[in-house]
């Protein structure tokens, strides 16, 4: 069963896609801090982090700067998940390795679960 | 010196004025005449000092020449000589007053127009640098604008996302098979959300339009890959108006062209779903063909038509056919606006033709290859 690490501060938002996610078969990990998020991407090595950009205390930008500073998380895939789209906060997420970014909106969550089904087949 | 000081300080004119060019007021220290106060002459130009050599030259020919040779001199000749020298003197002084007077007052204008020159170029910086200033505050407005659109759209989209996801997940039946008098009004719920995340969409747009903070991502991309996903996501909407809607694909397929995805998408997302929002009879046609070496879609609708003043106000911002107010319609005249902007960042054209109304319409878009 292939891991999946949502880190999302919206509680509903968070919940309705843990609940796709976990339908769709993957096994999934919830944080709803960066800091959260970190320990337990270090601790579950996911296949796959789906990452909020706008997130309380630490942002998602600084997610994954710890993420790729630390050996065992460096080469753990992820993709940015969010309803912020400021161009130079994407520019950042894509030098940081982020395979896309994806507005929410923009997709529901069964379009999700095909994006990530893709992600991961790379 | 300290008087000196306080004495160049004095305008010309003053009584204290002190003309540094000459020899004896500098030596005195101060103006000896009255016309002295208007007077910038070197010493050597000085119209008294003149005037009192040639009253010297003339006492000593008139006067002491004689006594020298003769050994006298007659009184008349000093009395007359000295009248001469009174006379010449008095007039002397008239004429060269004058002539001072003219120079000074000359000088003054000069000075007057000098003064007002500085003035008016400092003025001139001034108001420079305080129009820099509001510059610089409007810029940074203008960011604050910017990223507070940014923030109030992500608070917009965020419950947008949920309705939109569960909605979605209740029309595919996750929590289990929904009541069937249950499924049109779901629908309703998803496409009206739907308009929502598609105007808060918009008005971003224009925010980073009018803010020049739009962005472009080109790749090479096919137009015909991007107007059939568009016409597939549309579809449900035109199932439900019960209208057509078809895309007549070309015979050779055209030539990829270079540009922004994302932008591409929604200028032919903003065209079809204006022309779908505006029939209520017949449908829609998308053809789309190579033209002067450039790619044209057509976007041909049997609805509402567009009168002359229409088809002049299409493209600006928040403008819209008087059709939108005899139909029930959504949407605030962003979305061809915003279509118009995309499509001029990649070098095209973007316009519209109708015979009149109820005549139908036909938005084309022309895009360069590069």
């Amino acid at each position: 069963m292939k891991k999946i690490l949502l880190v999302e501060d919206e509680k509903i938002l968070a919940e309705m896609y843990r609940d796709k996610f976990t339908q769709a078969g993957f096994e999934v990990f919830l944080a709803f801090e960066a800091k959260e998020g970190l320990k337990l991407a270090e601790k579950e090595k996911p296949d796959l982090v789906v990452l909020d950009i706008l997130l309380p205390k630490e942002n998602g930008i600084t997610f994954l700067t710890w993420l790729r500073k630390k050996s065992e998380t460096s080469l753990i895939s992820v993709v940015a998940f969010s309803n912020y789209d400021d161009p130079e906060t994407k520019r950042e997420a894509f030098r940081l390795g982020v395979k896309d970014y994806l507005i929410k909106t923009n997709y529901t969550p069964q379009e999700i679960i095909e994006k990530i089904k893709n992600y991961l087949k790379e | 010196m300290e008087k000196g000081e306080k004495f160049q300080r004095e305008k010309i004119g003053k009584p204290g004025y002190l003309n540094e060019n000459c020899w004896l007021v500098k030596t005195l220290n101060y103006t000896p005449y009255k016309r002295c106060q208007y007077c910038e002459s070197k010493f050597h130009d000085c119209l008294f000092l003149h005037y009192q050599i040639i009253s010297l030259i003339l006492i000593f020919f008139f006067l002491a020449l004689p006594f020298l040779i003769e050994g006298k001199s007659s009184e008349l000749v000093i009395i007359s000589v000295f009248t001469l020298v009174i006379v010449y003197g008095y007039f002397f002084n008239k004429s060269t007053d004058k002539l001072i007077k003219a120079n000074f007052e000359q000088r003054k204008a000069k000075e007057a127009l000098e003064e007002l020159a500085k003035r008016l170029e400092e003025r001139v910086e001034q108001r420079t640098k305080e129009l820099g200033k509001a510059c610089e505050e409007l810029k940074k407005l203008d960011k604050a604008k910017s990223e507070f659109v940014s923030i109030a759209s992500h608070q917009l989209r965020t419950p947008l996302t949920a309705i939109k996801g569960y909605i979605s997940m209740m029309l595919e039946k996750t929590y289990g098979e929904p009541p069937e008098k249950m499924e049109k009004p779901l629908k309703n719920i998803y496409l009206s959300n739907e308009r929502l995340i598609k105007l808060v969409n918009d008005l971003l747009n224009v925010s980073r339009i009018e803010a020049g903070r739009m962005e472009m991502e080109l790749e090479k991309l096919s137009l015909e890959e991007i107007i059939t996903s568009v016409a597939e996501e549309l579809k449900n909407i035109v199932k439900e108006k019960g209208i057509y809607l078809n895309f007549e694909k070309p015979e050779k397929a055209l030539p990829k062209i270079l540009a922004d995805r994302e932008k591409i998408r929604q200028v032919i997302m903003n065209v079809i779903d204006n022309a779908i929002r505006y029939t209520e009879k017949g449908g829609v046609t998308i053809k789309c063909k190579m033209q002067n070496a450039k790619c044209k879609i057509e976007v041909s609708d049997t609805g509402a038509g567009l009168t002359k003043y229409e088809l002049s106000k299409m493209f600006g911002s928040f403008s819209r056919g008087t059709a939108g107010t005899r139909l029930y319609t959504e949407g605030v005249g962003l979305g061809l606006y915003v279509a118009r902007r995309f499509v001029e960042m990649h070098n095209g054209k973007i316009w519209a033709e109708s015979k009149g109304k109820d005549k139908g319409s036909t938005f084309y878009i022309e895009l360069p290859i590069k």
